[in-house]
Order: structure tokens, then sequence, then C-alpha cells
């Protein structure tokens, strides 16, 4: 590593990066949690319930493919909200940081 | 053999060739031949994401899954998308960010590096032989069930046509391939989904209801319990299709022929929201040659369910001995060779990344080479891609080839999926930690294929363990081994450079970026 790298340590306790971090730390866990319990729900209907999973609600559809419908919906809602926070977000914040490393990377250096 | 569906065939293999040389011209660097020069924006690089999942396996197989067992068939193409999901919330940007070439760049950043290179490289080698040897036995049975092509020359004529994209176009030819095959196969969906809505009144009642009385099983076909799988085996299958597809290496190393992070990220969007549309269409399409198709196609499509979907294609376009059908059952077949061609050249990609930038450049050389890694990676894609023709002819078309998909992303999903997502996230985190995750994610997973029901004499009664997928055992192991090895482990110096590899992941300060010109 050369002379000239930014200082690592300085440039994660500054405050961009840490409000970054905690932005977006805060919505990959809230929505992988979201994924993964409604994953979880639609196998345990399936197991738990098989015939609650079979009973047909609309359109010829039942409530288990509606579940399963219903997984990629999710899928779909959070990646658009992932994709929204990060262009009007974080990519400001990750723009910020990379000014801070640019001007030398002290974390006192004012924004 | 059946003319029209050879020429279609060789329209196929005639124009990805034409991509190829058009590729080959321009891939000069390791840049070039490992990440496309980094110059695929992000809408193609989705498009090729989502083509690295739609295999045959999933385009004839899902839809197969549902025409035979109705509602579980249904429950994997529900499930997958969450790998996408979580590629996109935890690895799409800090893949492009922190590596290179290869899925061992983003973990030997703060480990020790040769190590933990060779081990996720002779994961990444296992689990892309296996899932390619898995392609080539379904592209051999497959093309003899759709041209009355011999299983031999089928698996030779794939496999040198596999060859030739990556060895000569490298990246940027399996990425086109797989952003045509794409195009097409999305097309494909949608002429026969919109065949099936026209044939039941765009009516999904009908649909359904009409499915559901074809069916031996009647109203039971539209609830669980059709594949005669246990709920363990469900869980299982779930697990490996949702975890085990979000670390597998041909997908993850795609993140690195687009520009920045900002692309990366476009990428996983688009490739969710593509795969989301086309399981829907699957939905259709199975449940629809259900509904659609006459009683006597039961015994056409087969135990395998793999024939559904062409079959449906020739009733929709007219029926057998049409023109029409013809026309319409030749293209969706030409469509499903060009899924696995393109599936297979990827997979040899993401091997000889990992033969020639990871083992020969970094660990045998300790990266103080003057051997070009491209060339080490054509000899390595040549050599891997011949293996698996091999294997492939060894075992021959009789072989099961479920289980090897099972292996494959179950070795994804507890070996290789715990150790990336704690080098990224876990500041305690060790070399050791690493290589006891993904050792014991492997062994634990070739044990339990050994010790399960496709593998062990007398099936499901008596095998020790008797479900079929390994992931409900590997994906716990393989965390919980990646924790006591950290824990027991007394080095320390990864914590430091964890700082960087945040900064670094997470803002793309140092990351590689697209030469200007080349």
């Amino acid at each position: 590593m050369s002379s000239d790298a930014p200082d690592w340590a300085a440039l994660q306790r500054s405050a961009p990066f840490q409000q970054l971090v905690a932005q977006r730390g805060r919505f990959v866990r809230y929505a992988s949690a979201a994924l993964l319990s409604w994953f979880a729900i639609f196998l345990a209907v399936i197991g738990a319930a098989p015939a609650v999973a079979g009973t047909v609600v609309v359109a010829g559809m039942t409530i288990g493919f509606l579940l399963g419908l219903s997984q990629l919906v999710l899928a779909w809602l959070l990646t658009w909200g992932y994709l929204r926070l990060s262009n009007r977000r974080w990519s400001r914040l990750e723009q910020s940081v990379r000014e801070l490393a640019a001007a030398g990377a002290a974390p006192e250096v004012a924004r | 053999m059946n003319a029209t569906r050879l020429i279609a065939f060789a329209l196929i293999v005639g124009l990805t060739l034409v991509v190829t040389v058009w590729a080959s011209r321009r891939t000069h660097s390791a840049t070039d031949f490992f990440a496309a020069g980094r110059g695929i924006s992000g809408p193609r690089n989705g498009l090729a994401i989502a083509g690295d999942l739609m295999s045959a396996a999933t385009f004839l197989g899902f839809t197969g899954l549902m025409y035979l067992s109705g509602f579980d068939g249904w429950i994997m193409p529900a499930v997958t998308l969450v790998a996408f999901v979580l590629i996109l919330l935890l690895f799409a940007e800090r893949m492009r960010n922190a590596g290179r070439f290869t899925v061992a760049d983003v973990l030997s950043f703060r480990l020790r590096e040769r190590p933990v290179r060779a081990a996720t490289a002779a994961s990444t080698v296992l689990v892309a032989v296996i899932y390619l040897v898995a392609q080539l036995v379904g592209a051999g049975v497959l093309i003899r069930a759709l041209t009355g092509l011999s299983f031999t020359p089928a698996v030779v004529l794939t496999g040198l046509a596999m060859l030739a994209y990556v060895v000569f176009g490298g990246m940027l030819a399996t990425t086109w391939v797989q952003i045509i095959k794409a195009v097409l196969l999305l097309a494909a969906g949608a002429a026969l989904t919109v065949g099936v809505l026209v044939q039941v009144g765009f009516d999904l009642a009908t649909l359904f209801t009409t499915a559901a009385a074809n069916s031996p099983a009647g109203d039971a076909y539209l609830a669980p319990g059709g594949s005669g799988r246990s709920f363990l085996d469900t869980v299982s299958v779930a697990l490996a299709f949702a975890i085990g597809t979000a670390a597998l290496p041909h997908i993850l190393i795609r993140f690195f022929t687009v520009p920045d992070a900002k692309q990366a990220r476009s990428s996983a969007g688009w490739a969710t929201a593509l795969i989301g549309a086309f399981f829907v269409m699957t939905a259709v399409i199975g449940f629809g040659a259900r509904a659609v198709l006459p009683a006597e196609a039961a015994d056409a499509v087969g135990t395998s369910g793999n024939l559904a979907a062409p079959l449906l294609a020739e009733h929709l376009g007219g029926g057998p001995g049409t023109v029409g059908g013809d026309l319409f059952v030749a293209f969706v077949s030409a469509v499903a060779f060009a899924t696995i061609l393109a599936v297979v050249a990827g997979l040899v990609l993401s091997a000889s990344g990992a033969v020639a930038h990871d083992l020969w450049a970094n660990v045998i050389h300790r990266g103080r080479t003057s051997t070009s890694e491209t060339r080490v990676a054509r000899i390595a894609a040549a050599g891997i891609g011949l293996v698996a023709i091999v294997i492939t002819l060894g075992m021959g078309p009789e072989f099961n080839v479920a289980f090897l998909v099972g292996l494959a992303l179950s070795v994804a999903a507890g070996a290789n999926f715990p150790a990336l997502l704690l080098a990224l996230t876990w500041r305690r985190f060790t070399t050791t930690g690493a290589i006891a995750g993904i050792v014991a994610g492997l062994v634990t997973s070739v044990v339990c294929i050994l010790l399960g029901p496709s593998v062990w004499p007398g099936g499901a009664e008596s095998a020790p363990y008797p479900i079929e997928y390994p992931t409900l055992l590997a994906i716990p192991i393989g965390f919980l081994a990646c924790w006591i090895g950290t824990v027991l482990s007394a080095e320390r110096g990864a914590e430091r450079s964890f700082d960087e590899l945040q900064v670094r992941s997470q803002t793309g300060i140092g990351s590689e970026q697209t030469p200007v010109s080349h």
C-alpha cells in the first residue's frame, strides 16, 4: 500500500460514512427480515396447513398460489425501494465520502 | 430427425458464433476476458443475469413440474426471487466495488490471501463442474427428444459451441449470447403465455379450474402435496433455490462486467424484474399446458415434464403435423437449446476464472507471473469444458441429474454464502473461520448427498439422511463453522482491514475503473 493511501479508519469514522452505513444498513436489515419471514410463512403454511393453502379464493387461484405470487411482489417492492433510496440518498452520501477521501480524509474536515 | 428444428438449432449456433467472432476481436486484456472490459450497461447485464438463471431447468423444468404436480411445481419459481433480492441487498454493489474478476477477490481482500483463495476457488470449480455436467446431460437428453439427434453427438456439439464462446470470446461473447438468449426466451415465454390466455378466454378461473379438472389429482392439483415430497424436502429445495442461487459464482461474477456500483445495482434490479415476470409466465405456461393439452399428451410429456412447454407450443401452433405447430415448436426448442448453450458457457467462464486468476496467478505464483492470465484462462476453460464433456458422456443419458443440481446449489448455499456474507459484514471474521465454513459447507453437502435417497441404495426409506437436498443441514453448519473457526483463532489482522473493505465496498473508492478505451 502506498503512503498516500486514504486513511481508511478515519473515513470509516467520518460522519457521511457513518450516516450511509446506518441508513443503508437499517434498510438492508429490515428488508432481509421481511423477505425471509414472508418466505418462512409461505413454507409454514404449506407444511402446517396444506388444506388452507389449497383453498381457492379468487379467480381459481388458491391461497398457496397467491402466497407464492406475493413472494414475487414483495421482491419487486423491496428492489424498487432499495434502488429509489440508493439514487435519492445513499449515492449522495457515497459521493461525500469519496470527496473526503480525495481531500485527504481527515474526519474533522468540514463538509 | 426433425429438419425444421435442426435448421432452427443451426441458426442459433450460427448467430452465436458470429457474436463470438465479433467479441474475440475485442478481447485482449484479462479485464476484457473475465469482465467484458467492464463495459456492459446495467439493463444489459440485468438481462444477462436473468439469462443465467433462466436455464433449460427453469424454463422446461419448472413448467414441466407445474404440469405434473401443480402447486408443488410453483414453490421453486415463487421462492427463487428471494435470492436476487439478497444479491441486491448484500452483494451486487460490494462485489463490483471490492473485487476484480472472481468471488475469491472479495474474500481475500481482508483475509489471508492464499488459503482463502484456494478454498474459494476449489468450491467455485466444484459448483461449476457439477452444474455443468447436470446441464450437459440435460442438454443431450433434451436435444435427443426434440430433434432425434442421439445423445453423444448432441452433447459433443453443445460442448464444442460452449468452448468456442468462452475460449475465443471470453465474457463479452458469453454475455451477448446470454442477452440474445434471454430476449428470445422472454419472447417465447410471452408467446406461449398469450397463446394459453387466448385458449382460456383470458379468464384465470377457467385456466386453473380446467387444469385441475384435467389432472388425475383433481382439486388436489392446486394444493400442496402433488409431487409426493415430504415437508422437509420442500424446505430443503426452497432453501437451495432461495439462498444457494444467491451465491452461485457464475451469477456473482456478472457484477464485475459493469462500469460501477450504480450499474451493478441497476442490473440486479433489472434481473429481479425480468425473472419475476418470467416466473409469472412459467405459471401460466405450466398450469396452462395442463388446461390446454389433450389428455393423451401426458405420455409424451414424460415423467420429467420437460416436454410440456414444447408440446404446448406444437398444440398452440395448430397441432402435430401442421406448419404452424412445427414452426412454433421449432422456435421454442431452439430457444431451449440457446438457453443451454448460454448457461454452460457462463459456468465454464466462472470456473476458468477461479483456476487462472485465483489458483494460477495468485495462489501458485503469488501474483508474480509473466504468463498472461488470459492465456491460462483460455487453456483452463478448454480443459474444464473437455473434462465436463467426458464425464457427461461417461454418465450417459439415463443418469439422474436432479441430485447434481441439488449438490451444486447446496455447496453454494452452505460453503460460499456464509463465508462471503460474513467477510463483508462481520468485523471479527478470520481466515480460519472462512476456511472452516467453506470446508464444512462443502463436506456436509457431499456427505448428505452420499447418505441421501438419490445415491444411498434403497432410497428414502433406508437412507441415513432421508432428504434429497442437503441445504437444511449445510447452511446452518456452514455458518456455525464460520463462527467456531473465528472464535477459536487468535488472528486479529483482519479486523484492521475491515475498515478499508467497508469504506471501499460501500463507496467504490479505489475500485477498478472502466478503461477509457481498449
